[in-house]
This record gives C-alpha cells, sequence and structure tokens, in this order.
C-alpha cells in the first residue's frame, strides 16, 4: 500500500476556543499533536498547514444569515438574543467566543484543504484532528459545532464530481451531515453511535434512511449504551465492507470522534483504544481497496482529553502513515502532563483490553447490535434511491 | 393540541355519485385509505380501502371492471360517520379513534369537512409531543408524587441555562412516585444530573456505570 498521507495543522487552530469551563477544551490538539511528535511520528514533510475557509465556502451549506450572525457575534462577542433564539448561538453548547467567525473558517479551511489536495491527487490520506464538527445544521450551531467543515468538504468533493461516502465513528449520532447531504444519493452517510434514546442529539435509528433520491443513502447504526469493542468490531464488519463495496465511493471521508471511549465523560459507551485502532484500519484498508486510498480523516468528540483523545487520534495518524508498533507512552510527554492532569495519565499508548471486565448483560447488548446491524443492512433497504421507495417507510 | 393543529388540510374527497372504480383510483394515486363522500358540499359518509375492497370482485371474474364501473359510492358508503370539531383537542381525537376502533375522523365546522384526522397525524403529533424533532438530550427522573419535585428540577435546569425541548410526566409502577421525562437542549446535560441527584432525585436515564438492574 503506497501511500502520500498529509497531516493538517497549525497552532492557530487551538483558537476555536470556549473558554476555560467548556468540554471542547483546545487542549485535547495540543496534546494530541505533542504525543506524535515526541514519538517522531510528526515529520515535517507530512505536515501541511490548512488555509482558511473563505465566505463562499461556507455558503455551500451555510445559510448567509447564519453565517453573519457568527460573524458579529464573534465581532462584538455577544449574541444577539433572536441569534440565540434562531442560531443557538450564545447557549451554554455554543458560547460567543472572540473571533468565532475567523477561527472557524480556519478549521473548516483545514479539512477543506485536505479535501483540495486529495481531489487534485496531491494527496491521497489527509487527516485533520481539529475538524469532525458534525452537528451544524444549515442555520444552526448544535453541540460545540458552529460551522460543519465536514460537509463544507464533502460538498466541494461532490462539486469535484466525486462520489462521497462518509463513515462517522463518533458516540453521538453525525446529524448535521446526515441531514445536510439527506436527498443526494451521492452522498452515502453511514454513522455508528450510541442510541439516541437519552444521548444527544437523540436523532439516528435505523429508520433514518434518506429521503427522495437519497433514499437508501443513509445508514445508521445506533449501539446500545455499554456497547465494548468486541460487538462495536463485530457491527463494523458486518456493515462498512458490505455498504462501501456496493457503493464504490471516489473517497472516503471519515470521522473519528472518540467520545465513546468507557473513559468519556458525555457518552455512556464502554470502548478502549482498541475499538478505534480497529474501525481506522477498516477504513484505511477499505480506501485502499475500493478507492486509491482517497481518504480524508477528522478528529470529532472526546471529553477526556488527558488519557482518550492523544492516544486515540496517534493511532489513527499511526495507522495512516503505517506506523502500527507504537508501546510506550514517551517520558517526556507524560512528564510535562502528568503535573497537570487530575487523573493518572496511562503510559501504553493502547489500552489493555483485559483490563476493561465485561459489562453487566454485554452478551445481551451484544445481541441487540447484531439485530441493529442486520436491520440497517437489511437488502430492501440497502442503497435504492427509488423516490418511490419512500413510501417504504410508511 | 387542537385537532385544527395537527389535521390535514388538503382534501382528497369523492361525490356520493361517483363510482367506486373513480374511489379505488383516487385511494391508490393518492396513497390514502379513506375517502370523505360530499353531497352538495356537505359531509354525508365515508369510504375507507376496507369497504372498496370487500366489495371489488375477483380480479379473475369478467364481471370486475363493469362492477366496479356501475356501483355508486353512495351503495357502499359508511353514513354514520363520527366527527370532530378543529378546536376540539388532541386527546379527544385518540380517544374517539381508541373507542371506535377508527382509523380517521374527518373534522367538520357547520357539517362542512375542513379537514381530516388520520393514525399517521396522530403519531406524527406523538413525536413532536416528545420533542424528539429537536437535538438533545433525554433525562427519566424519579420523582415522590407530592407538589415541588418538577418545579425544584426545572429550576435546576434555568440555572444551568439550558432550555427545555419537551417534558412529560407519567405515572410510575410504584403509586407513590411519578416519572418526568425531560428532553434538554445540550449536548452535556453532566452537572444537570448532578445538581438533580444532590435534591434528592432519582435519574433513572441515562444509566452511568453499566448496573443496569436498578
Ligand atoms: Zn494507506
Ligand atoms: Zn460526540
Amino acid at each position: 500500500m503506497s501511500s502520500n498521507p498529509c497531516l493538517i495543522y497549525v497552532p492557530e487552530l487551538l483558537q476555536y476556543n470556549f473558554g476555560p469551563q467548556h468540554p471542547f477544551n483546545p487542549l485535547r490538539l495540543k496534546l494530541t499533536i505533542d504525543l506524535i511528535d515526541q514519538l517522531g511520528l510528526l515529520t515535517p514533510t507530512l505536515l501541511y498547514p490548512p488555509e482558511s475557509a473563505v465566505d463562499a465556502d461556507l455558503h455551500t451549506v451555510h445559510d448567509r444569515h447564519y453565517v453573519d450572525a457568527v460573524k458579529k457575534a464573534g465581532d462584538t462577542g455577544e449574541a444577539e438574543p433572536q441569534d440565540t433564539q434562531y442560531y443557538e448561538l450564545g447557549t451554554e453548547d455554543n458560547p460567543v467566543f472572540s473571533g468565532m467567525h475567523h477561527a472557524s473558517l480556519l478549521l473548516v479551511g483545514g479539512t477543506l484543504t485536505g479535501a483540495k489536495r486529495i481531489a487534485s491527487g496531491k494527496a491521497d490520506h489527509v487527516l485533520n484532528f481539529s475538524g469532525g464538527l458534525h452537528h451544524a445544521v444549515r442555520a444552526k450551531a448544535s453541540g460545540f459545532c458552529i460551522y460543519n467543515d465536514l460537509a463544507v468538504a464533502i460538498s466541494y468533493l461532490r462539486s469535484q464530481g466525486m462520489r462521497v461516502a462518509y463513515v462517522d465513528i463518533d458516540a453521538h449520532h453525525g446529524d448535521g451531515v446526515q441531514w445536510l447531504f439527506y436527498d443526494d444519493p451521492e452522498v452515502l452517510t453511514i454513522s455508528f453511535h450510541e442510541s439516541g434514546k437519552f444521548l444527544f442529539p437523540g436523532t439516528g435509528t435505523v429508520y433514518e434512511r434518506g429521503s427522495k433520491a437519497g433514499f437508501g443513502y443513509s445508514l445508521n447504526i445506533p449501539l446500545e449504551p455499554f456497547t465494548q469493542d468486541q460487538s462495536f468490531k463485530e457491527v463494523l464488519d458486518m456493515v462498512l465492507p458490505v455498504a462501501l463495496e456496493q457503493f464504490r465511493p471516489d473517497v472516503i471521508v471519515s470521522q473519528h470522534g472518540c467520545d465513546g471511549h468507557e473513559f468519556d465523560p458525555l457518552a455512556h459507551l464502554s470502548f478502549t483504544t482498541e475499538a478505534y485502532s480497529y474501525a481506522a484500519k477498516t477504513i484505511h484498508q477499505l480506501s485502499h481497496r475500493l478507492c486509491d486510498g482517497r481518504w480524508l480523516a477528522t478528529g470529532g468528540g472526546g471529553y477526556d482529553f488527558w488519557r482518550v483523545v492523544p492516544r486515540v487520534w496517534t493511532l489513527l495518524w499511526a495507522e495512516m502513515i503505517e506506523k502500527g508498533d507504537l508501546v510506550d507512552m514517551p517520558g517526556e510527554w507524560l512528564k510535562k502532563y502528568g503535573k497537570h492532569s487530575p487523573v493518572a495519565l496511562p503510559e501504553m499508548v493502547s489500552d489493555d483490553t483485559e483490563a476493561f471486565s465485561p459489562k453487566p448483560r454485554h452478551a445481551e447488548i451484544m445481541e441487540k447490535n447484531r439485530l441493529t446491524a442486520e436491520k440497517a443492512m437489511n437488502p430492501q433497504f440497502l442503497l435504492k434511491g427509488d423516490p418511490s421507495r419512500t413510501q417504504l417507510a410508511k | 393540541m387542537f385537532v385544527e393543529d395537527i389535521m390535514r388540510k388538503k382534501l382528497i374527497t369523492i361525490k356520493m355519485e361517483q363510482t367506486i372504480l373513480h374511489a379505488l383510483q383516487l385511494i391508490k394515486v393518492n396513497r390514502i385509505r379513506h375517502l370523505p363522500v360530499l353531497h352538495n358540499g356537505e359531509l354525508v359518509g365515508i369510504v375507507s380501502d376496507r369497504d372498496l375492497r370487500d366489495v371489488s370482485p375477483s380480479v379473475l371474474l369478467n364481471e370486475h371492471s363493469f362492477i366496479l364501473q356501475n356501483t355508486s359510492v353512495k351503495q357502499i358508503m359508511k353514513h354514520e360517520v363520527i366527527v370532530i370539531h378543529p378546536l376540539d383537542y388532541l386527546e379527544d381525537a385518540v380517544k374517539l379513534m381508541y373507542d371506535h376502533r377508527i382509523g380517521c375522523l374527518p373534522v367538520t365546522r357547520n357539517d362542512r369537512l375542513v379537514g381530516i384526522v388520520t393514525e399517521t397525524d396522530l403519531l406524527r403529533a406523538l413525536i413532536e409531543l416528545t420533542g424528539s424533532t429537536e437535538p438533545g438530550s433525554t433525562l427519566e427522573i424519579r420523582v415522590p408524587e407530592r407538589y415541588g419535585p418538577l418545579a425544584e428540577i426545572t429550576k435546576i435546569v434555568k440555572n444551568n441555562k439550558v432550555s427545555i425541548n419537551s417534558c412529560f410526566i407519567r405515572p410510575d409502577q410504584s403509586p407513590q412516585y411519578r416519572l418526568i421525562v425531560m428532553r434538554l437542549k445540550t449536548i452535556d446535560p453532566a452537572n444537570i444530573i448532578q445538581e438533580i441527584q444532590q435534591a434528592g432525585y432519582q435519574v433513572l436515564r441515562p444509566l452511568v456505570g453499566g448496573d443496569i438492574d436498578e
């Protein structure tokens, strides 16, 4: 597998910052980049700075008035009451911060730069840890996401005539990306997430399958709370290769939120780093098998930024550049951050899966997830796109 | 919710002298199951897909289309129609349809048909009532059956500056308790959950730690 990977990063990306009390802490990026660096995986030739996006890029998926409201809020430092009401700006989840429009533009630019490098053949694999803001929709911020970098990038890839498979393994449903391409049969969205019965945003049932010509081109695999690695891997294997082989994408865009880890404070899945490494490897292999290695990956959620995010994302980068033999965490990194971390930092890059005991009812959880995947993959529904088929949903 | 908020206003109707062949076509083309029957603009009856199927001869018989073309809707329609008023409540519609085991209620004002409510509309209303059309996190809280808990809990939500998508209270298995199901417009309800627990209430869902047997 010859490949030409690149990592999108500049320190200015840390400016996407909702403040010290907010769970979406830019430290997650810093800790990750430092870890990659100290493991010797940050070769300067692989590093590529993002080009900031421009308003016209945003307008391919976002409403102009919404973009204007974000700009204004970022300039004045506060949201007008109607902007909070209509656009969800200035809420506890999506607080206004100074310069938020520009910080968000750079972040969107990161993912878009990746898309452009892939479309022009300059790179095959691109990774942007700062991207992955999958909740933002056309005219609303949602769940820490101001602009939907993934949708802007997908929209660009579409404009280059490419068929896009979007794979989302964040613990939360990839709702924003799904709704933005719900009618489009050239974009297949697949989301693995904790069931929305209690977890935000609440959507992502197997019955959401796309609409109109896009019917069949949205796949959802809602997992039971406390799902563990074994079940996740099984379900991933049941769904991903089959769906992607049928769809025949020109490029894979993937979101690697790691808030499904056992330690994550927001969601209730029970993965270890093993689930994430396995998903990264599967997606990587499929990209080579199906679309000449064209693979654009982003970060996403992940709120245990001391213990989980840096390791999971380092393993993702290692997979991308085929350095799969990481063992110990670098001493310097542990020393540097150990004194700031409120929790003991793991000493191995990968979790010892033996140390995570089976959850109560794990057999039942596995069975339920298997049934969910079977339902999602029911050939009656898989990849259709005939408008009259939407009636089946009734 | 008033009936007028949930009823469908785009109406497909038939006149009583029209043929059942025509009725069958209307039902097929519009993918509906009920046709209100009008005479001089007034509602005089209703036919369902079942009524139509019951009188349709087997497709294998020769007289098939003869009967369909020569039987009028008037001959097979139900004359006794249970109707509802636009200012009735959602609960009235649900109760009527449930008690009479019917799938559809024409909505009339002064004997004029102004809308129709079907099972599908009730299900859509249910989706809206549970607030699941907007992104949010759901909590299920068990509270004692007395005055006060809801106010205390909503105050906690308010102090955390989070808005509520929907909220309903339903009986618990044990009569001393009620269940509050609340959808909050936030991705991160951890703080709110903690404060609700500190106030002495039991948060049943989301579970933490995986100990599913309560
Ligand atoms: Zn490769
Ligand atoms: Zn997430």
